[in-house]
């Protein structure tokens, strides 16, 4: 899962085959039904509509565009956070790694 | 304004809410090594909420385990009696507190930096061959201090709050100037009144170390909350990573690609743990 990625709360019924679960499935005991990640199938969402589930947390790609947007935001917030801290030399080394990281992970 | 006294701490501590029985049992078992197992998994099981929550966390990506956990004992024989009781202790804690009236103290934004910390603590401690679940805990409860400073006074806490949004001011500046002591100090107080053992006490207070075990303990937990601001896990508007004491960032040593695997595993852990715990909502 790339953290660009928006996860979505849909009703079971609008559920459809191929999405990824962006969250565990649990039944009313804690019992995890379906593990986050896991890709829905039509014999998995109607196992997990006799389990008593409605909702399920999914997975939505985004357009290219929207990514750049996103990791251009990510990276001015990066500074902000580390706004008052990069005179010490370990908050300098620690915000580098975090570029490399969002630009890795988002790109 | 004039500071607070040992006195006043000790009041706040009490007007605290309480803990449930077993997590004190628990806490108090922390540095036991014969502990029961067996009685303990069974006093659990009896809260059936906390059961619960439990459960939904050693089947999350948390653990990542194939099989389903089903009930505590069982969790106890997979994942070991210490994991799990770093899993209850976080979930009565984040659950004790969740109705508790503090001020403007945001709870979502709270908790959520605090297991994020604890989720990074845990990971860095993985790289270090260190003690994952008191990491766990010790990233967790590094804060608390915020609660009781808030709860001693939720006026005093608002103007923290107005000093640091208003002058970008460091938070622990900010206390000490409001309250003459900062939440470190605070939340030395309240680990020490639930019992907590030295080890995890001392991670609140690094610089001032006994043992190289503590040490690396402190530095774990330092480090820790850096990562949790600087992966913008909480996500609040004045958010701000604080500065890594360079001692403690060189004594754990993290070469870049274990601060990527850290940050990875962080980031894949906290939504989930955070929509399970209860701590949800916009910060």
């Amino acid at each position: 899962m790339v953290s660009t990625d928006i996860f979505l709360e849909i009703d079971l019924e609008d559920a459809a085959p191929g999405m990824t679960l962006a969250q565990a499935v649990f039944d009313e005991a804690g019992v995890c039904l379906m593990a986050s990640g896991s890709v829905l199938s039509d014999k998995s969402i109607q196992a997990l509509k006799k389990r008593g589930t409605h909702v399920v947390q999914i997975v939505a790609p985004v357009s290219d565009e929207k990514r750049e947007a996103v990791l251009a935001a990510s990276l001015a917030r990066l500074d902000e956070l580390f706004m008052h801290s990069k005179d010490s030399l370990p908050n300098r080394k620690l915000f580098e790694s975090l570029l490399r990281y969002r630009r890795e992970t988002m790109s | 304004m004039s500071g607070l006294t040992e006195q006043d701490i000790a009041g706040a501590v009490l007007r605290l809410p309480a803990l449930p029985n077993i997590v004190l049992e628990l806490i108090h078992a922390l540095d036991d090594k014969d502990v029961d197992t067996h009685t303990l998994a069974q006093k659990i099981s009896y809260d059936q909420t906390l059961t619960a929550k439990v459960l939904r966390l050693a089947n999350s990506s948390f653990y990542g385990m194939q099989s389903k956990i089903g009930s505590i004992p069982h969790a106890i024989t997979v994942l070991g009696f210490n994991s799990v009781r770093s899993l209850v202790l976080a979930a009565a804690v984040v659950d004790t507190f969740a109705d508790h009236a503090s001020g403007d103290l945001d709870h979502a934004h709270f908790w959520k930096h605090a297991i994020g910390t604890a989720l990074c603590a845990k990971a860095i401690a993985a790289h270090r061959s260190a003690n994952q679940d008191q990491s766990f805990i010790a990233g967790l409860l590094h804060n608390i201090g915020r609660l009781v400073l808030a709860t001693c006074s939720p006026l005093r806490y608002r103007d923290v709050l107005q000093r640091c949004a208003q002058h970008d001011e460091d938070l622990l500046a900010a206390e000490t100037h409001v309250f003459g002591i900062d939440h470190k100090a605070a939340g030395k107080a309240v680990l020490e009144y639930w019992k907590f053992p030295a080890t995890i006490i001392g991670t609140l207070v690094s610089g001032q170390v006994a043992s190289p075990a503590q040490g690396d303990a402190a530095a774990i937990a330092a480090v820790a909350d850096a990562i949790a601001y600087a992966l913008d896990l909480s996500g609040g508007q004045y958010d701000r990573v604080p500065s890594i004491p360079a001692p403690d960032w060189d004594r754990l040593a993290l070469n870049e690609a274990a601060l990527q695997e850290i940050f990875a595993t962080t980031e894949t852990q906290f939504e989930e743990a955070c929509a399970i715990l209860g701590a949800t909502g916009k910060a």
